[in-house]
Protein backbone atom coordinates (compact mmCIF):
# COMPACT_ATOMS: atom_id res chain seq x y z
CA UNK A 1 0.00 0.00 0.00
CA UNK A 2 1.37 3.76 -0.99
CA UNK A 3 1.03 6.26 1.98
CA UNK A 4 0.18 8.33 -0.82
CA UNK A 5 -3.11 5.98 -0.96
CA UNK A 6 -3.75 5.52 2.68
CA UNK A 7 -3.51 9.39 3.47
CA UNK A 8 -6.51 9.98 0.46
CA UNK A 9 -8.64 7.45 2.13
CA UNK A 10 -8.16 8.58 5.45
CA UNK A 11 -8.56 12.20 4.44
CA UNK A 12 -12.12 11.42 3.00
CA UNK A 13 -13.32 11.35 6.83
CA UNK A 14 -11.73 14.28 7.98
CA UNK A 15 -14.57 14.45 11.39
CA UNK A 16 -13.56 12.48 14.48
CA UNK A 17 -16.60 9.66 15.41
CA UNK A 18 -15.94 10.17 18.90
CA UNK A 19 -16.57 13.09 20.77
CA UNK A 20 -13.56 14.18 22.96
CA UNK A 21 -11.80 12.29 25.61
CA UNK A 22 -13.40 14.44 28.86
CA UNK A 23 -16.95 13.82 27.31
CA UNK A 24 -15.72 9.93 27.03
CA UNK A 25 -14.83 9.99 30.66
CA UNK A 26 -17.95 12.06 31.74
CA UNK A 27 -20.44 10.06 29.98
CA UNK A 28 -19.39 6.90 31.78
CA UNK A 29 -19.41 8.47 35.00
CA UNK A 30 -23.04 9.25 34.17
CA UNK A 31 -23.51 5.95 33.31
CA UNK A 32 -21.97 4.27 36.06
CA UNK A 33 -21.95 6.10 38.85
CA UNK A 34 -25.76 5.92 39.36
CA UNK A 35 -25.34 1.99 39.66
CA UNK A 36 -23.27 2.88 42.60
CA UNK A 37 -25.34 5.24 43.98
CA UNK A 38 -28.89 3.03 43.59
CA UNK A 39 -26.39 0.08 45.33
CA UNK A 40 -25.17 2.62 48.29
CA UNK A 41 -29.03 3.44 49.11
CA UNK A 42 -30.40 0.09 48.80
CA UNK A 43 -27.98 -1.48 51.34
CA UNK A 44 -26.62 1.02 53.85
CA UNK A 45 -27.76 4.38 52.62
CA UNK A 46 -27.00 7.75 54.27
CA UNK A 47 -26.07 7.96 58.44
CA UNK A 48 -29.25 8.96 60.23
CA UNK A 49 -26.99 11.88 62.01
CA UNK A 50 -26.17 13.29 58.69
CA UNK A 51 -26.90 17.30 60.21
CA UNK A 52 -25.94 17.11 63.43
CA UNK A 53 -22.62 15.54 61.86
CA UNK A 54 -21.96 18.51 59.40
CA UNK A 55 -22.27 20.81 62.44
CA UNK A 56 -19.36 18.84 63.95
CA UNK A 57 -16.69 19.64 61.65
CA UNK A 58 -15.14 16.17 60.70
CA UNK A 59 -17.33 14.94 58.87
CA UNK A 60 -17.44 18.20 56.21
CA UNK A 61 -13.42 17.70 56.93
CA UNK A 62 -13.50 14.21 55.84
CA UNK A 63 -16.42 14.73 52.86
CA UNK A 64 -13.80 17.72 52.02
CA UNK A 65 -10.33 15.81 51.89
CA UNK A 66 -12.09 12.47 49.81
CA UNK A 67 -13.82 15.25 47.63
CA UNK A 68 -10.28 16.41 47.18
CA UNK A 69 -9.04 12.66 45.85
CA UNK A 70 -11.75 13.12 42.98
CA UNK A 71 -10.21 15.96 41.82
CA UNK A 72 -6.46 14.64 41.66
CA UNK A 73 -8.15 11.55 40.01
CA UNK A 74 -9.81 13.33 38.03
CA UNK A 75 -7.05 15.46 36.47
CA UNK A 76 -4.81 12.51 36.48
CA UNK A 77 -7.53 10.02 34.59
CA UNK A 78 -8.02 12.87 31.40
CA UNK A 79 -4.35 13.20 31.30
CA UNK A 80 -3.65 9.82 30.94
CA UNK A 81 -6.17 9.34 28.58
CA UNK A 82 -3.72 11.56 25.74
CA UNK A 83 -0.99 11.44 24.58
CA UNK A 84 1.39 14.15 25.40
CA UNK A 85 0.46 15.31 28.39
CA UNK A 86 2.07 16.13 31.27
CA UNK A 87 1.69 14.09 34.72
CA UNK A 88 -0.58 16.86 36.67
CA UNK A 89 0.43 16.28 40.37
CA UNK A 90 -0.78 19.47 41.48
CA UNK A 91 -4.01 18.14 42.93
CA UNK A 92 -2.60 15.31 43.75
CA UNK A 93 0.30 17.21 46.02
CA UNK A 94 -3.36 19.41 47.12
CA UNK A 95 -5.34 16.22 48.67
CA UNK A 96 -1.86 14.70 50.29
CA UNK A 97 -1.13 18.31 51.51
CA UNK A 98 -4.36 18.53 53.05
CA UNK A 99 -4.49 15.27 54.64
CA UNK A 100 -1.29 15.70 56.36
CA UNK A 101 -2.83 18.86 57.83
CA UNK A 102 -5.82 17.47 58.50
CA UNK A 103 -4.06 14.74 60.33
CA UNK A 104 -2.39 17.14 62.28
CA UNK A 105 -5.44 19.19 62.90
CA UNK A 106 -6.76 15.75 64.32
CA UNK A 107 -3.86 14.95 66.83
CA UNK A 108 -3.64 18.73 68.00
CA UNK A 109 -7.47 19.15 68.91
CA UNK A 110 -8.74 15.80 69.85
CA UNK A 111 -4.98 15.34 71.22
CA UNK A 112 -2.71 12.52 71.01
CA UNK A 113 -4.34 10.76 73.77
CA UNK A 114 -6.51 8.06 71.87
CA UNK A 115 -5.40 8.32 68.68
CA UNK A 116 -5.03 4.41 68.14
CA UNK A 117 -9.16 4.20 69.02
CA UNK A 118 -10.14 7.12 65.87
CA UNK A 119 -7.62 5.20 63.34
CA UNK A 120 -8.97 1.81 64.18
CA UNK A 121 -12.57 3.09 63.86
CA UNK A 122 -15.57 1.33 64.44
CA UNK A 123 -15.89 -0.29 60.73
CA UNK A 124 -12.19 -0.93 59.50
CA UNK A 125 -13.47 -3.85 58.02
CA UNK A 126 -16.65 -2.85 56.78
CA UNK A 127 -15.31 0.21 55.13
CA UNK A 128 -12.25 -2.00 53.28
CA UNK A 129 -14.76 -3.83 51.58
CA UNK A 130 -17.85 -1.25 51.15
CA UNK A 131 -15.35 1.38 49.04
CA UNK A 132 -13.96 -1.36 46.51
CA UNK A 133 -17.84 -2.71 46.19
CA UNK A 134 -18.87 0.59 45.35
CA UNK A 135 -16.46 1.96 43.08
CA UNK A 136 -16.53 -1.40 40.95
CA UNK A 137 -19.08 0.05 38.57
CA UNK A 138 -17.64 3.40 38.26
CA UNK A 139 -13.76 1.45 37.56
CA UNK A 140 -15.59 -0.35 34.70
CA UNK A 141 -17.30 2.07 32.97
CA UNK A 142 -13.85 4.28 33.36
CA UNK A 143 -11.91 1.35 31.97
CA UNK A 144 -14.37 0.94 29.08
CA UNK A 145 -14.35 4.57 28.18
CA UNK A 146 -10.45 4.77 27.95
CA UNK A 147 -10.35 2.27 25.53
CA UNK A 148 -12.22 4.35 22.98
CA UNK A 149 -8.72 7.39 24.35
CA UNK A 150 -5.17 6.73 23.61
CA UNK A 151 -3.58 5.55 26.36
CA UNK A 152 -0.03 5.77 25.91
CA UNK A 153 0.70 4.50 29.65
CA UNK A 154 -1.92 1.83 30.10
CA UNK A 155 -0.90 0.58 33.54
CA UNK A 156 -0.59 4.82 34.58
CA UNK A 157 -4.09 5.78 33.12
CA UNK A 158 -5.88 2.65 34.27
CA UNK A 159 -4.19 3.30 38.26
CA UNK A 160 -5.43 6.53 37.26
CA UNK A 161 -9.19 5.57 36.59
CA UNK A 162 -8.89 2.96 39.87
CA UNK A 163 -8.55 6.74 42.09
CA UNK A 164 -10.62 8.17 40.20
CA UNK A 165 -13.16 5.17 41.32
CA UNK A 166 -11.68 5.10 44.28
CA UNK A 167 -12.38 8.36 45.31
CA UNK A 168 -16.00 8.24 44.32
CA UNK A 169 -17.08 4.98 45.84
CA UNK A 170 -15.09 6.25 48.79
CA UNK A 171 -17.04 9.93 49.03
CA UNK A 172 -20.24 7.34 48.56
CA UNK A 173 -19.32 5.36 51.49
CA UNK A 174 -17.94 8.63 53.55
CA UNK A 175 -21.56 9.82 53.51
CA UNK A 176 -22.72 6.55 55.56
CA UNK A 177 -19.19 6.68 57.61
CA UNK A 178 -19.20 7.22 61.21
CA UNK A 179 -15.78 7.46 61.15
CA UNK A 180 -14.82 10.63 61.03
CA UNK A 181 -11.44 10.96 62.02
CA UNK A 182 -8.49 12.29 59.31
CA UNK A 183 -6.90 9.12 60.80
CA UNK A 184 -9.05 6.92 60.24
CA UNK A 185 -9.34 8.44 56.60
CA UNK A 186 -5.50 8.05 55.72
CA UNK A 187 -5.22 4.21 56.69
CA UNK A 188 -8.69 2.95 55.54
CA UNK A 189 -10.36 4.96 52.96
CA UNK A 190 -6.56 5.38 51.28
CA UNK A 191 -6.17 1.71 51.62
CA UNK A 192 -9.32 0.81 49.97
CA UNK A 193 -8.43 3.67 47.50
CA UNK A 194 -5.12 2.14 46.60
CA UNK A 195 -6.44 -1.80 46.50
CA UNK A 196 -8.74 0.34 43.39
CA UNK A 197 -5.70 1.90 41.74
CA UNK A 198 -3.90 -1.37 41.97
CA UNK A 199 -7.18 -3.27 40.30
CA UNK A 200 -7.28 -0.73 37.79
CA UNK A 201 -3.13 -0.48 36.95
CA UNK A 202 -3.91 -4.33 36.66
CA UNK A 203 -6.73 -4.16 34.12
CA UNK A 204 -5.15 -1.46 32.43
CA UNK A 205 -2.38 -2.99 31.27
CA UNK A 206 -4.15 -5.51 29.58
CA UNK A 207 -7.61 -3.98 28.59
CA UNK A 208 -5.73 -0.24 27.41
CA UNK A 209 -3.45 -1.39 25.25
CA UNK A 210 -3.59 -0.31 21.75
CA UNK B 1 4.78 48.98 -19.46
CA UNK B 2 1.82 47.06 -19.06
CA UNK B 3 4.38 44.08 -18.36
CA UNK B 4 5.99 45.75 -15.48
CA UNK B 5 2.41 46.31 -14.27
CA UNK B 6 1.71 42.76 -13.99
CA UNK B 7 4.83 42.20 -12.33
CA UNK B 8 3.86 45.16 -10.03
CA UNK B 9 0.20 43.99 -9.13
CA UNK B 10 1.88 40.17 -8.68
CA UNK B 11 4.44 41.23 -6.31
CA UNK B 12 1.82 43.64 -4.20
CA UNK B 13 -0.26 40.57 -4.02
CA UNK B 14 2.46 38.27 -2.94
CA UNK B 15 3.61 40.75 -0.71
CA UNK B 16 0.30 41.11 0.97
CA UNK B 17 -0.30 37.33 0.79
CA UNK B 18 2.52 35.62 0.92
CA UNK B 19 1.06 32.48 1.55
CA UNK B 20 -1.22 32.58 -0.94
CA UNK B 21 1.18 32.02 -3.55
CA UNK B 22 1.23 28.71 -5.65
CA UNK B 23 0.55 26.21 -2.86
CA UNK B 24 -2.36 27.34 -1.91
CA UNK B 25 -4.22 28.98 -4.86
CA UNK B 26 -2.25 26.51 -6.98
CA UNK B 27 -2.46 29.17 -10.39
CA UNK B 28 0.36 28.49 -11.99
CA UNK B 29 2.72 31.88 -11.61
CA UNK B 30 5.17 33.56 -12.94
CA UNK B 31 8.63 33.25 -11.07
CA UNK B 32 9.41 36.12 -10.13
CA UNK B 33 11.82 37.05 -7.47
CA UNK B 34 9.13 38.35 -4.97
CA UNK B 35 6.97 35.02 -5.55
CA UNK B 36 9.70 33.17 -4.88
CA UNK B 37 11.31 35.04 -1.78
CA UNK B 38 7.33 35.05 -0.52
CA UNK B 39 7.69 30.77 -1.23
CA UNK B 40 10.81 30.89 0.55
CA UNK B 41 9.60 32.90 3.35
CA UNK B 42 6.52 30.31 3.38
CA UNK B 43 8.56 27.46 4.05
CA UNK B 44 10.66 29.23 6.82
CA UNK B 45 7.36 29.95 8.39
CA UNK B 46 6.42 26.72 8.19
CA UNK B 47 9.26 25.21 9.34
CA UNK B 48 9.76 27.57 11.87
CA UNK B 49 5.70 27.20 12.83
CA UNK B 50 4.72 23.93 12.20
CA UNK B 51 2.62 23.87 15.72
CA UNK B 52 0.50 26.62 14.07
CA UNK B 53 0.00 25.45 11.25
CA UNK B 54 -1.07 21.86 12.23
CA UNK B 55 -3.30 23.26 14.85
CA UNK B 56 -5.18 25.08 11.79
CA UNK B 57 -5.44 22.63 9.56
CA UNK B 58 -6.81 19.88 12.04
CA UNK B 59 -9.47 22.44 13.20
CA UNK B 60 -10.52 22.80 9.83
CA UNK B 61 -10.34 19.03 9.78
CA UNK B 62 -12.94 18.77 12.60
CA UNK B 63 -15.30 21.27 10.70
CA UNK B 64 -15.37 18.43 8.14
CA UNK B 65 -12.52 20.48 5.16
CA UNK B 66 -11.46 17.38 3.66
CA UNK B 67 -8.42 19.49 1.75
CA UNK B 68 -6.99 20.47 5.16
CA UNK B 69 -7.53 17.20 6.61
CA UNK B 70 -5.44 15.82 3.38
CA UNK B 71 -2.78 18.78 3.98
CA UNK B 72 -2.33 17.87 7.32
CA UNK B 73 -1.40 13.73 7.21
CA UNK B 74 0.77 14.47 4.24
CA UNK B 75 2.82 17.14 6.18
CA UNK B 76 2.45 14.79 9.09
CA UNK B 77 3.79 11.96 7.11
CA UNK B 78 6.69 14.10 5.94
CA UNK B 79 7.84 14.49 9.02
CA UNK B 80 7.06 11.28 10.64
CA UNK B 81 8.86 9.80 7.65
CA UNK B 82 11.98 11.06 8.83
CA UNK B 83 11.37 11.33 12.55
CA UNK B 84 10.76 7.26 11.88
CA UNK B 85 14.16 6.70 10.20
CA UNK B 86 16.10 8.56 13.15
CA UNK B 87 14.44 6.12 15.61
CA UNK B 88 15.00 3.53 13.88
CA UNK B 89 18.83 4.50 13.35
CA UNK B 90 18.83 5.10 16.64
CA UNK B 91 17.29 1.79 17.68
CA UNK B 92 19.81 0.18 15.48
CA UNK B 93 17.00 -1.23 13.02
CA UNK B 94 17.00 -0.65 9.42
CA UNK B 95 15.70 2.61 8.36
CA UNK B 96 13.90 1.06 5.55
CA UNK B 97 11.35 -0.25 8.08
CA UNK B 98 10.46 3.64 8.15
CA UNK B 99 7.23 3.87 5.99
CA UNK B 100 5.60 0.80 7.68
CA UNK B 101 5.52 2.50 10.75
CA UNK B 102 4.42 6.21 9.23
CA UNK B 103 1.40 4.35 7.89
CA UNK B 104 0.69 2.42 11.59
CA UNK B 105 0.97 5.98 13.18
CA UNK B 106 -0.84 7.66 10.05
CA UNK B 107 -3.76 5.27 11.33
CA UNK B 108 -3.60 5.55 14.85
CA UNK B 109 -3.45 9.42 14.19
CA UNK B 110 -6.69 8.96 12.59
CA UNK B 111 -8.50 6.39 14.58
CA UNK B 112 -7.38 8.36 17.67
CA UNK B 113 -8.10 12.14 16.37
CA UNK B 114 -10.98 12.83 18.72
CA UNK B 115 -8.24 12.46 21.47
CA UNK B 116 -6.38 15.68 20.42
CA UNK B 117 -7.81 18.82 22.60
CA UNK B 118 -7.95 22.12 20.67
CA UNK B 119 -6.53 23.62 23.48
CA UNK B 120 -3.96 21.41 23.61
CA UNK B 121 -0.40 21.80 21.10
CA UNK B 122 -0.93 19.11 18.10
CA UNK B 123 2.78 18.63 18.58
CA UNK B 124 3.46 16.55 21.55
CA UNK B 125 -0.17 14.71 21.44
CA UNK B 126 0.91 13.80 17.64
CA UNK B 127 4.80 12.58 18.95
CA UNK B 128 2.99 10.59 22.30
CA UNK B 129 1.11 8.71 19.67
CA UNK B 130 4.14 8.06 17.33
CA UNK B 131 6.48 6.83 19.96
CA UNK B 132 3.68 4.54 21.00
CA UNK B 133 3.66 2.79 17.52
CA UNK B 134 7.04 3.31 17.19
CA UNK B 135 7.64 1.25 20.51
CA UNK B 136 5.54 -0.83 19.30
CA UNK B 137 6.81 -1.47 15.94
CA UNK B 138 10.07 -1.90 17.61
CA UNK B 139 9.11 -4.72 20.31
CA UNK B 140 6.82 -6.35 17.35
CA UNK B 141 9.99 -6.89 15.13
CA UNK B 142 12.30 -7.63 17.69
CA UNK B 143 14.15 -11.03 17.24
CA UNK B 144 14.12 -11.13 13.50
CA UNK B 145 15.94 -9.54 10.24
CA UNK B 146 18.29 -7.81 12.07
CA UNK B 147 20.43 -5.78 9.45
CA UNK B 148 23.86 -4.92 10.16
CA UNK B 149 25.44 -1.75 10.19
CA UNK B 150 26.86 -1.94 6.50
CA UNK B 151 23.50 -3.27 5.25
CA UNK B 152 21.85 -0.14 7.25
CA UNK B 153 24.02 2.14 5.15
CA UNK B 154 23.51 0.60 1.92
CA UNK B 155 19.89 1.13 2.71
CA UNK B 156 19.90 4.59 4.12
CA UNK B 157 19.87 6.77 0.87
CA UNK B 158 17.04 4.62 -0.65
CA UNK B 159 14.85 5.02 2.14
CA UNK B 160 14.62 8.50 1.81
CA UNK B 161 13.10 8.33 -1.42
CA UNK B 162 9.68 9.23 0.03
CA UNK B 163 6.03 7.25 0.41
CA UNK B 164 6.25 4.95 -2.55
CA UNK B 165 8.53 2.29 -0.77
CA UNK B 166 5.75 0.05 -0.63
CA UNK B 167 4.44 -1.58 3.19
CA UNK B 168 3.72 -5.60 3.13
CA UNK B 169 2.96 -5.56 6.69
CA UNK B 170 0.12 -3.90 6.26
CA UNK B 171 -1.34 -5.84 3.29
CA UNK B 172 -0.67 -8.73 4.85
CA UNK B 173 -3.03 -7.41 8.24
CA UNK B 174 -5.46 -6.26 5.94
CA UNK B 175 -5.78 -9.60 4.30
CA UNK B 176 -6.46 -10.82 7.89
CA UNK B 177 -9.37 -8.86 7.88
CA UNK B 178 -12.81 -10.35 7.38
CA UNK B 179 -13.40 -10.80 3.55
CA UNK B 180 -16.10 -7.28 3.58
CA UNK B 181 -13.62 -5.24 5.28
CA UNK B 182 -10.99 -6.64 3.49
CA UNK B 183 -12.49 -5.78 0.10
CA UNK B 184 -13.49 -2.29 1.27
CA UNK B 185 -10.36 -1.91 2.93
CA UNK B 186 -8.44 -2.81 -0.50
CA UNK B 187 -10.80 -0.87 -2.80
CA UNK B 188 -10.63 2.35 -0.86
CA UNK B 189 -7.24 2.65 0.25
CA UNK B 190 -4.96 0.43 -2.33
CA UNK B 191 -7.68 1.21 -5.75
CA UNK B 192 -8.53 4.97 -4.50
CA UNK B 193 -11.97 4.27 -5.15
CA UNK B 194 -14.80 6.80 -3.40
CA UNK B 195 -16.91 5.36 -0.82
CA UNK B 196 -20.12 5.64 -2.52
CA UNK B 197 -18.92 3.58 -5.72
CA UNK B 198 -17.48 0.89 -3.26
CA UNK B 199 -21.10 1.19 -1.58
CA UNK B 200 -23.02 0.38 -5.04
CA UNK B 201 -20.27 -2.27 -6.23
CA UNK B 202 -20.69 -4.11 -2.40
CA UNK B 203 -24.60 -3.32 -2.75
CA UNK B 204 -24.58 -1.55 0.57
CA UNK B 205 -25.35 2.04 1.95
CA UNK B 206 -22.55 4.58 1.77
CA UNK B 207 -23.23 4.91 5.68
CA UNK B 208 -22.15 0.54 6.39
CA UNK B 209 -19.23 1.06 4.13
CA UNK B 210 -17.96 3.92 6.34
CA UNK B 211 -18.79 1.95 9.23
CA UNK B 212 -16.87 -1.07 7.95
CA UNK B 213 -14.14 0.73 6.93
CA UNK B 214 -14.46 2.50 10.59
CA UNK B 215 -14.59 -0.69 12.31
CA UNK B 216 -11.88 -2.51 9.57
CA UNK B 217 -9.33 0.72 10.50
CA UNK B 218 -9.84 -0.17 14.13
CA UNK B 219 -9.08 -3.81 13.69
CA UNK B 220 -6.07 -2.95 12.27
CA UNK B 221 -4.84 -0.44 14.48
CA UNK B 222 -5.44 -3.03 17.41
CA UNK B 223 -3.58 -5.72 15.50
CA UNK B 224 -0.76 -3.49 15.38
CA UNK B 225 -0.81 -2.83 18.97
CA UNK B 226 -1.47 -6.73 19.91
CA UNK B 227 1.35 -7.49 17.21
CA UNK B 228 3.50 -6.85 20.61
CA UNK B 229 2.00 -9.49 22.34
CA UNK B 230 2.01 -12.04 19.69
CA UNK B 231 6.04 -11.61 18.97
CA UNK B 232 6.57 -12.36 23.05
CA UNK B 233 4.59 -15.41 23.21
Amino acid sequence: MRTDDLINALARDPVPALPPVRHLIVRALAISLPVSVMLFVATIGIRKDLMPALAEGWFGIKLLLVGLIVVAGWQLTGSRAQPGRSLPLLGALAAGLAMLTAVALDLRIEGVAGWTERLIGDNAAKCMMLIPLLSAAPLAGLLHALRDAATVRPGQAGAAAGLLAGALGALLYGLHCTDDSPLFLGVWYLASIGLMMLLGALAGRHLLRW
Amino acid sequence: MIAGGLVTVTGFTSLRQPFACGIVSRVPVAPCNICLRAHEQEEQVFMHDREADWKRLLLAARSGDEAAYRRFLGDVAQYLRGWAQRGLTRAGRSPAEAEDIVQETLIAIHTKRHTWDDGQPVGPWLHGVARHKLIDALRKRTGHDHLSVDELAEVLPVATSGSDLASSDILKMVASLPERQASIVNAIFVDGQRANDVAAKLNMSEGAVRVALHRALKTLAASFGTGADDAHR
